[in-house]
């Protein structure tokens, strides 16, 4: 479990982190999202002990990380990928590790199978593929066989083998009772990892949810009708109107109404003996809740040049 | 977990990391060279000024004369190395990971100075040693070379002081360049400039201890090197990493 109370980073007068409360429960994966420079890496660089606190705390089971005996046994972390010696082989990186915490080297060998370098152990991490390279940090981070596991952009630079291969690491270590946090910029990938999420905006605490709580709360579904008879579709979209319904026609032989409830909908078509060629649903993104989310809260925002606006 | 447990442990991971890495090997080659190569030069000099009469007849020299100024020369391989076991961990952000590790500060950095010296003690030997053959042999009748064995002997205590000194300083400028400067300057520069307090300084006691000096001369060169992991103790443990 890791908890974060109150904890705020400061440099100068500009506040990165800011009074964050939040408890990542065992058991399942939560996502860490925030805009670029929202305070994350800060974050999790606190809960790991590299950067201190200004004020409150990160803790780890209930303690400090730098008050952690053997602490990759209880934490791991890939914080930073490209985090190692060029010179030094993969092995020997890994082994350094397992040696300031008394694990043996027989378990170095093991993690390398499991993220599938054994046949490179012996190269030098420096000539390490950018998805090599996180391959070798996500072996660190399971030298100790820890029960907390923090990722920071674990699926950068990886191919979709990779990616995949990630996404049920985490599933399969959330599954074992571990606490299993994440943070990304993929909100296509969150929504298929995580099972609750954290929301940071400019170091402020935006929202800490589950998933499928975020996504409803800001929900953008729409149903899309198609019909060739025009008239009758005309005659539905006039109908869902006095009933309250937010409707859109971008051509006379597609209606969307705003709303996922599609039996409701195909009811009411029915009902109007109305002809259908197509009733779909567009479930709402994670993407979009995120925006609705932190919109206000993204730090650098850059100008949408006129004519290219969001196709959506 | 007794502390003496963490320390050895962090001993044992410090030593392999520096000695699985190249950059280890060619700044011990260097060092050797380097002192061996300025000690055949200087000794040539001084045999050719003898042998050409150029100075006063039965005028002979001590090794030591040679090996002091090779060593000052050769010491910089050893600096590199031990600047190298600090700063590359910053310049390649390792340092997060060794943290991660062994998030007591003091102990890392501890162990980096132990496995700093563990290795310099036996090059400083092996340098003293090569540096002193190669003296004597080049001086030949011109040469005298009266304390074999604690001109060797100080020329590790020298050496492991100093890299023990680069270790600190590392740590609290955490830059290779930065590192690199102070030691050039601390160890070596100073001896240009002539103040009082020159025999307080380093570069003085590194000369006198190489020199011939006494006991006093390499307890003060290590309270320096003390000082200066004392200071990268305190850097390290107040700033974020």
């Amino acid at each position: 479990m890791i908890e974060l109370r109150a904890v705020t980073k400061r440099y100068d007068e500009k506040t990165v982190v800011d009074r964050l409360d939040v408890t990542v429960a065992a058991g399942r994966v939560t996502g860490f999202l925030g805009p670029n420079g929202s305070g994350k890496s800060t974050t999790m660089r606190m809960i790991m002990g590299l950067d201190r606190p200004s004020a409150g705390a990160a803790l780890v089971n209930g303690r400090r990380y730098a008050d952690l005996r053997e602490p990759l046994r209880s934490v791991g972390a890939l914080l930073d990928a490209g985090a190692r010696h060029p010179a030094r082989s993969a092995r020997a990186h890994l082994l350094a590790m397992a040696r300031y915490n008394g694990i043996p080297a027989r378990r170095v060998d093991e993690v390398l199978g499991l993220v599938g370098l054994s046949e490179i152990a012996g190269r030098r991490a420096g000539s390490l593929s950018l998805g090599m390279g996180q391959r070798l940090g996500i072996a660190a981070a399971l030298l100790g066989d820890p029960e907390v596991l923090l990722f920071d952009e674990p699926v950068n630079g990886l191919d979709t083998d990779g990616v995949r291969w990630v996404r049920q690491l985490m599933r399969s270590l959330a599954g074992e009772g571990r606490t299993v946090f994440v943070s990304s910029h993929l909100m296509s990938e969150m929504q298929l990892t995580a099972d609750h999420l954290v929301v940071i905006g400019r170091g402020r605490l935006v929202a800490d949810a589950p998933l499928r709580t975020l996504v409803a709360a800001n929900s953008r579904s729409a149903t899309r009708l198609r019909s060739p008879d025009a008239a009758g579709l005309a005659a539905l979209r006039a109908r869902m109107t006095a009933d309250g319904y937010v409707t859109d026609q971008p051509d006379p032989g597609t209606l969307v109404v705003h709303s996922g409830d599609q039996h409701r909908i195909g009811d009411l078509a029915h009902a109007a003996g109305l002809r259908l060629h197509e009733l779909s649903i567009r479930e709402a993104s994670l993407e979009e809740a995120y925006v609705d989310l932190t919109g206000h809260a993204v730090e650098y925002v850059a100008p949408v040049p006129a004519g290219q606006g969001d196709p959506r | 977990m007794k502390l003496r447990t963490e320390l050895r442990r962090a001993f044992v991971a410090e030593w392999g990391k520096l000695v699985s890495v190249r950059s280890t090997v060619w700044c011990a080659v260097a060092a050797v060279v380097l002192a061996a190569g300025c000690a055949a030069s200087l000794a040539n000099d001084v045999a050719g000024d003898a042998e050409r009469g150029e100075a006063s007849a039965g005028t002979t020299t001590a090794v030591v004369d040679v090996l002091a100024p090779s060593v000052q020369l050769a010491q910089f391989a050893v600096v590199a190395l031990a600047m190298l076991v600090v700063t590359s961990e910053f310049a390649t952000r390792l340092i997060t990971g060794t943290l991660q590790a062994c998030p007591r500060r003091g102990t890392v950095l501890a162990a980096k100075a132990l496995a700093v010296a563990a290795v310099v003690t036996p090059l400083g030997l092996l340098v003293g040693l090569v540096g002193s053959v190669v003296a004597a042999r080049v001086l030949g009748e011109y040469g005298t070379h009266p304390h074999p064995v604690s001109d060797v002997v100080r020329v590790a205590v020298y050496l492991v002081a100093v890299s023990l000194f680069t270790v600190g300083t590392g740590a609290v400028l955490r830059s290779a360049v930065g590192t690199l400067s102070v030691a050039l300057v601390v160890l070596v520069g100073l001896l240009l400039i002539s103040t009082p307090l020159t025999d307080l300084l380093p570069a003085g006691l590194g000369g006198q201890l190489l020199g011939g000096g006494d006991g006093r001369a390499a307890a003060g060169l290590l309270g320096w090197a003390a000082v200066a992991l004392l200071t990268g103790y305190v850097s390290l443990r107040n700033r974020d990493a």
